[in-house]
């Protein structure tokens, strides 16, 4: 089962903390963050499935760590990315994998 | 012959035949449907052209359906044959009635004006021809076997309106083009303030149309959905994503349940977003919701440009990379682009949509003539507007729309200005699309007042909805199936509707958040807030009252 893909993948695989680091940079830089999983293999399919934040709720640090471990409780196979897309260059500013799936 | 467009004669009449079988009197319904007395004596007296709130609330109280009392009695069983002039010499007779079979006829209707009649039907014969005053070429022509635009039937419709039917030969259009059909047709609308109501094509001409690949039965049989209508959800925003969020946006929406994604009609091709790095992630993002959705997916890659040639080239890259559906803004476009882009289409095996520019389509021509001409030029979905918004008249004009895209059986409805009876000759049927501000609430009228084969756009709530455009479109598709259900089960939509939602809303959050989210009767189209400060900065009003412009330095 694929363990990695694109950016720090050739690190060991982030803790908590360096999870929550990321996210703090996210809300400063008022980017949008984005949760993704996905159980295939990734070469043959370029697009993962969504797990929405919920609309009218204020953005903060709290709601993206909680929902980031309910989408990786809800999917013990899957591989989660967390990114941030950037409205302004029409780019992900960050991009990486959060969580491998748990064997 | 031609009614009025603002009139419901009938709604007062079939209101009284009902009242009177059941034993009602006005304030027995007032008390059952909630309309208070003063306005059903008004509707009963014709007076006033009701909501469909008043409709709706009088239907279920009558336990009759809408269409009932808003069309005639036995609409859909009339044929009006046209009967050719009766005219005094056995010869003219016989000529007539030979020409009457291989002739189109046309119907104009004289907004305002201060002709008569008969001088009317002599200003439309010189301008069918085009000829004002007598030049000496005339002289060289054979005037026994040349045939020309003929009136037939001139009358007096309104307080300044007159219709008059002009017969046009045949041999004055060319074979297989829609083009030619209306240049000459209009050329009597130049600077005479003439409209065109409809149209009859005879066999003769109707036989050179090939009319849309693949049509009702044939998107039903290449995506193999059977027995509900389709539904179909346009991307927004139209500016500030890049191709790939785009595709990604694609994605969700088709996985969640919706049928075929549009792009915006408004988004050809800028430098931010340009059309073939759209296609390109787009055709992954449709194949990818095919694997993961089990059901095949279309999605409608907007191919409008300002040359014929660049048309075909983006639609043959959309061919390519499997998008399996183009669509066009046939009003700005125009007739040679939708006749080019269908041929394009038919070899190539895609859908073509003809969507938007529905504003452009106001001019000489109405709109069920408009509709029947988009079909038999190769359109597989044309966009009607919704019956729903405004009044009881709306329904029945979009009913007209409606009927010019079916295929069996074309009667003449002058109520929805259809004059003729049109063959069809085994043409196909079109899709229509109706949208403008749907949500849940709307589908059971919607479905009660047009059937079940209608694209159902409602691209606002599905990508509006606060858990996603996935969970929107998930919504969406359950109540859409609960009402399919209830619907052959022989429950009365119009009344039951709101039920049924409610009860498809206990198996499935997605629609019950739906349901609350969108509070009943609104409409997300042409909505205007108060809370919308977005563009009014910097924007000088001018007040009617005052003569002096108000600037932004002073504080008025």
């Amino acid at each position: 089962m694929v363990e990695r893909f694109e950016t720090y993948s050739f690190l060991p695989p982030p803790s908590s903390k360096q999870i929550d680091e990321h996210i703090d940079y996210i809300i400063e830089q008022k980017l949008t963050p984005i949760i993704e999983y996905s159980e295939d293999i990734i070469s043959v399919y370029t697009f993962w499935h969504m797990w929405h934040l919920p609309k009218g709720m204020e953005l903060s640090k709290i709601l993206v760590q909680k929902m980031l471990n309910q989408c990786v409780h809800n999917n013990p196979m899957a591989l989660v990315r967390l990114s941030g897309y950037d409205p302004k260059s029409r780019c992900n500013q960050i991009s990486f994998i959060a969580k491998a799936p748990q064997e | 012959m031609a009614t009025k467009k603002d009139e419901l004669p009938q709604l007062a009449q079939n209101m009284r035949r009902i009242m009177g079988e059941m034993g009602f009197n006005a304030s027995d319904l007032s008390k059952k449907s909630g309309v208070s007395v003063a306005s059903l004596s008004r509707i009963l007296g014709g007076q006033v052209n009701p909501g469909i709130n008043h409709i709706s609330a009088i239907s279920k109280a009558l336990e009759v359906s809408i269409d009932s009392l808003v069309l005639p009695n036995g609409v859909h069983a009339v044929t009006q044959k046209y009967t050719p002039d009766d005219s005094t010499t056995k010869q003219h007779h016989e000529e007539a009635s030979l020409r009457s079979e291989t002739d189109i006829l046309v119907s104009f209707i004289l907004e305002d004006t201060d002709y008569t009649p008969n001088e009317a039907a002599r200003l439309l014969a010189n301008a069918a021809t085009a000829s004002w005053v007598h030049s000496w070429t005339q002289d060289l022509v054979d005037t026994e076997n040349a045939s020309y635009p003929k009136p037939t039937i001139a009358m007096q419709v309104g307080h300044r309106k007159i219709s008059v039917d002009v017969a046009f030969p045949e041999s004055l259009f060319e074979e297989g083009s829609i083009v030619s059909l209306i240049s000459v047709i209009t050329a009597s609308c130049t600077s005479t303030g003439a409209r065109v109501d409809d149209i009859r094509i005879p066999p003769v001409l109707l036989r050179t149309y090939s009319g849309p690949s693949f049509g009702v039965q044939g998107l039903r049989d290449k995506t193999q959905k059977y027995g509900r209508p389709l539904l179909s959800a346009t991307m927004r925003p139209i500016t500030g994503l890049s191709p790939r969020m785009f595709a990604n946006a694609v994605f969700e929406t088709l996985k969640g349940g919706v049928d075929i994604t549009c792009d915006p009609t408004l988004l050809h091709s800028v430098p931010s977003n340009n059309w073939r790095d759209r296609f390109n992630y787009v055709s992954e993002a449709v194949s990818d919701a095919q694997y993961y959705s089990d059901e095949l997916k279309l999605h409608a890659a907007n191919v409008t440009a300002s040359t014929v040639e660049e048309m075909l080239l983006r639609a043959e890259y959309a061919a390519e990379h499997g998008t399996h559906a183009v669509m066009v803004d046939s009003g700005a476009v125009g007739w040679s682009g939708v006749q080019s882009l269908a041929k394009f289409c038919q070899e190539n095996k895609l859908t073509l949509c003809a969507l938007g520019g529905r504003a452009l389509h106001n001019g000489p021509l109405s709109q069920q003539l408009v509709a029947k001409l988009l079909r038999f030029a190769g359109a597989d979905i044309v966009s009607v507007g919704s019956p729903l918004r405004g009044t009881a008249m709306a329904r029945r004009n979009v009913k007209g729309i409606t009927r010019s895209l079916e295929a069996h059986n074309m009667p003449a409805f002058p109520e929805g200005l259809i004059m003729f009876d049109q063959p069809t000759c085994g043409i196909q049927a079109s899709w229509p699309a109706c949208g403008g501000g749907h949500n849940a609430w709307h589908f059971p009228q919607l479905i009660d007042a047009l059937g079940n084969d209608i694209i159902i756009q409602c691209g606002g709530s599905t990508m509006g909805h606060p858990w996603g455009s996935l969970s929107g479109a998930t919504a969406n598709r359950v109540a859409l199936e609960a009402l399919i259900q209830a619907r052959i089960a022989g429950k009365n939509l119009a009344a039951d509707g709101r039920n049924i939602l409610q009860d498809a809303a206990k198996n499935s959050p997605e629609l019950k958040e739906a349901l609350q989210y969108w509070k009943e009767g609104a409409f997300l189209f042409g909505v205007i807030s108060n809370n919308d400060k977005a563009n009014l900065d910097g924007v000088i009003i001018k007040d009617k009252k005052k003569t002096k412009l108000k600037s932004i330095d002073t504080e008025d």
